[in-house]
């Protein structure tokens, strides 16, 4: 019985081993490369340009089709490509019927890429409070790391002791503000890499949002409005010179909203069929407008907003993936499900199955058969031995490998 | 007579386990003087940052130790035994077989986990005297599956050993080893943190494999 038990783990542990190792050195063998198409929005054709990626070809097309040259498209998207345009004299000097400097436009450009990854990831949850008004005006990494557990810490890092006079005095300014400790989720830019520090946006024990930062030694916190029902699922804190929004919120729903410098105001952003687990956005913002780009495995989904946030123009586009070329659908018919314990779309190790090929059954019937065959040479009752096939039968190419190299010893 | 055995298998590996201890206590060694070198160079807060932020490991040394360690014990305890087919005599001890090979294994298993939850209590409390409970904490998480790498390393190469046909042995050593990359593919913090429980039961697996082989070994299977 215990014998019979240690084959069947061994069995157990070459069908995991096999459904990760071997799918992945077979895409490692012949998946391509998808390059993914990314919208921008032209304010002298008053449309999107898609940029296409990808090897040697660098072009863009429009909504039809239409194709441009990599070249021609710098005097297209002017504001994208200022700093070409500026060096050769090509730079307009104005757009959409209006004078433009080009320190406005370096001022209004911005990109922000927000990925799953960066969602589901481990945090250790000690944060570094940055002084926010530094006295030399360039942003130092500070002397101690914070937590907010049952109430705000400061951790001294040189002796690893607790800094009473400042953990009680952000505390205090907390519960001033009714902030519910401990804190569910803390989010910041802590980075010296930035222009300036606006300090961190914190979850309390109700699901209230509060901002805390540091202004020359002294805390400041305040609460952050929130409408009826919304429950964060991120924040990503990015100070930029143009002071528009401190951040980007996306709701548990995959609500995307600015956090904005005018009173904490959440501006909705008009993007719809966004999931925060499997899509990445691209935002880019420049003097005329916001792009949003939400891209999934084979899909872009565009959606393009004036300064005021209200929807001027989307566009959508698919692609095929690696399922549907040949080593795809080969793929399909040999193995019956895969295994991977990473994935693209987080930071975690976990099992990520994918879905059971139904296809894979014909070639997991004949194995099947094999397995059978193999079972009476050697002298065996099917019917005693029903499990081996059967397992075969479920897990196909796995299994049958695991039934070939620990075969049957006991009679 | 399970003293007895218990002490054939001190005999063999006595060696095997001081070195074992002897170099993760000189890893943790290093670790201490690293850590307090990057504190002085770097500032404390830096370091901590290098850490918390950037997600460094100060404890990246102990990656394969512990596999190693598995490996070591296995093969001292197991090389004596399969050499001019020893393990023939130890199988004919007035006790089952199955016993017999479970025993030797349990005996390798727990002197593994002794060794390791010394170096875990040093560990811990080298980390501490740096770093706050959260770090600590995220070490902790980030080390387990080493540590089990450990375990499965010495239960596979007791299989691999035990089993009598050598093309069976290197099939074996491929999947084993496959198994273990699996645990060993740390490049971030917690990255383990939602699975290692499911390993952890997948590990246990391993315990018992040593049967099959150990059958086949008695019936002196040719292929």
């Amino acid at each position: 019985m215990m014998v019979k038990l240690s084959r069947l783990f061994l069995i157990l542990i070459v069908i995991f081993v096999s459904a990760i190792y071997l799918p992945k050195y077979y895409w490692i063998s012949f998946e391509n490369r998808v390059s993914t198409p990314l919208s921008f929005y032209s304010p002298v054709l008053h449309t999107v340009l898609i940029a296409h990626y990808g090897g040697r070809n660098y072009y863009y097309t429009d909504k039809h089709g239409k194709h441009y040259k990599r070249k021609r498209v710098d005097r297209l998207l002017p504001l994208n490509n200022y700093r070409l345009l500026a060096a050769t004299g090509h730079m307009p000097d104005s757009l959409m019927g209006r004078k433009i400097t080009l320190e406005e436009v370096r001022l209004n450009n911005f990109t922000m890429r927000l990925r799953p990854k960066d969602i589901f990831t481990p945090v250790i949850p000690l944060y570094p409070l940055f002084e926010s008004r530094p006295t030399r005006l360039k942003l130092e990494l500070p002397e101690s790391f914070f937590r907010i557990n049952q109430r705000m810490e400061f951790v001294d890092t040189e002796s690893n002791k607790i800094i009473e006079h400042l953990s009680t005095d952000f505390t205090r300014a907390l519960q001033k503000k009714g902030f519910v400790f401990p804190a569910k989720k803390i989010f910041g830019n802590p980075t010296t890499r930035k222009p300036f520090d606006e300090g961190y946006f914190a979850v309390d024990g109700k699901n209230r949002l509060f901002h805390i930062k540091m202004i020359r030694g002294k805390p400041y916190c305040s609460p952050v409005p929130l409408p009826e029902g919304l429950r964060i699922r991120a924040i990503f804190v990015k100070e930029m010179e143009l002071r528009e929004y401190y951040g980007v919120l996306i709701s548990e729903k995959n609500e995307i909203y600015f956090i904005m410098y005018d009173q904490y105001r959440l501006q909705k952003i008009p993007v719809t069929d966004y999931d925060a687990a499997k899509d990445q956005i691209v935002i880019l913002g420049d003097l005329f407008s916001r792009v949003f780009n939400v891209i999934s495995d084979q899909t872009l989904h565009s959606f393009v907003t004036n300064r005021d946030y209200k929807l001027i123009d989307t566009y959508q586009e698919s692609w095929p993936g690696n399922k549907e070329t040949l080593a795809g659908h080969i793929a399909q018919y040999v193995f019956p499900f895969s295994l991977k314990m990473s994935s693209s779309k987080s930071e975690y190790k976990d099992f990520y199955f994918s879905s059971y090929n139904v296809q894979a059954l014909l070639l997991n019937f004949v194995l099947f058969l094999l397995t059978l065959l193999l079972l009476k040479r050697r002298e065996f009752s099917p019917l005693k031995k029903w499990y081996d096939p059967l397992l075969v039968f479920i897990t196909g190419i796995y299994g049958f490998i695991a039934v070939l190299i620990f075969e049957n010893t006991d009679r | 007579m399970l003293k007895a055995l218990f002490y054939k298998e001190w005999l063999k590996t006595r060696w095997a386990l001081f070195i074992v201890t002897g170099v993760l206590v000189l890893a943790l060694i290093k670790m201490i003087l690293e850590i307090s070198y990057g504190i002085r160079f770097m500032g404390a807060n830096a370091y901590w940052y290098q850490i918390t932020i950037m997600g460094s490991m100060y404890y990246v040394d102990l990656l394969y130790l512990p596999f190693f360690a598995g490996l070591l014990v296995g093969v001292t305890q197991f090389v004596p035994e399969i050499s001019e087919s020893r393990l023939k005599l130890t199988l004919h001890l007035p006790m089952h077989e199955n016993s017999i090979l479970m025993y030797m294994v349990s005996y390798g298993t727990i002197s593994l986990i002794l060794v390791f939850i010394l170096t875990y209590i040093l560990f811990i409390l080298i980390s501490s005297g740096f770093f706050p409970a959260e770090i600590v904490y995220s070490a902790i998480v980030t080390t387990l599956p080493w540590f089990l790498a450990g375990m499965v390393s010495y239960l596979a190469t007791a299989t691999v050993f035990v089993e009598p046909i050598w093309p069976k042995r290197v099939l074996m050593i491929l999947i084993f080893s496959l198994y273990i990359a699996n645990l060993l593919d740390s490049d971030h913090y917690n990255e383990y943190a939602h699975s290692l429980i499911y390993l952890f039961i997948i590990s246990l697996m391993f315990g018992i494999t040593i049967l099959y082989a150990g059958q086949r070994f008695r019936k002196g299977v040719l292929k």
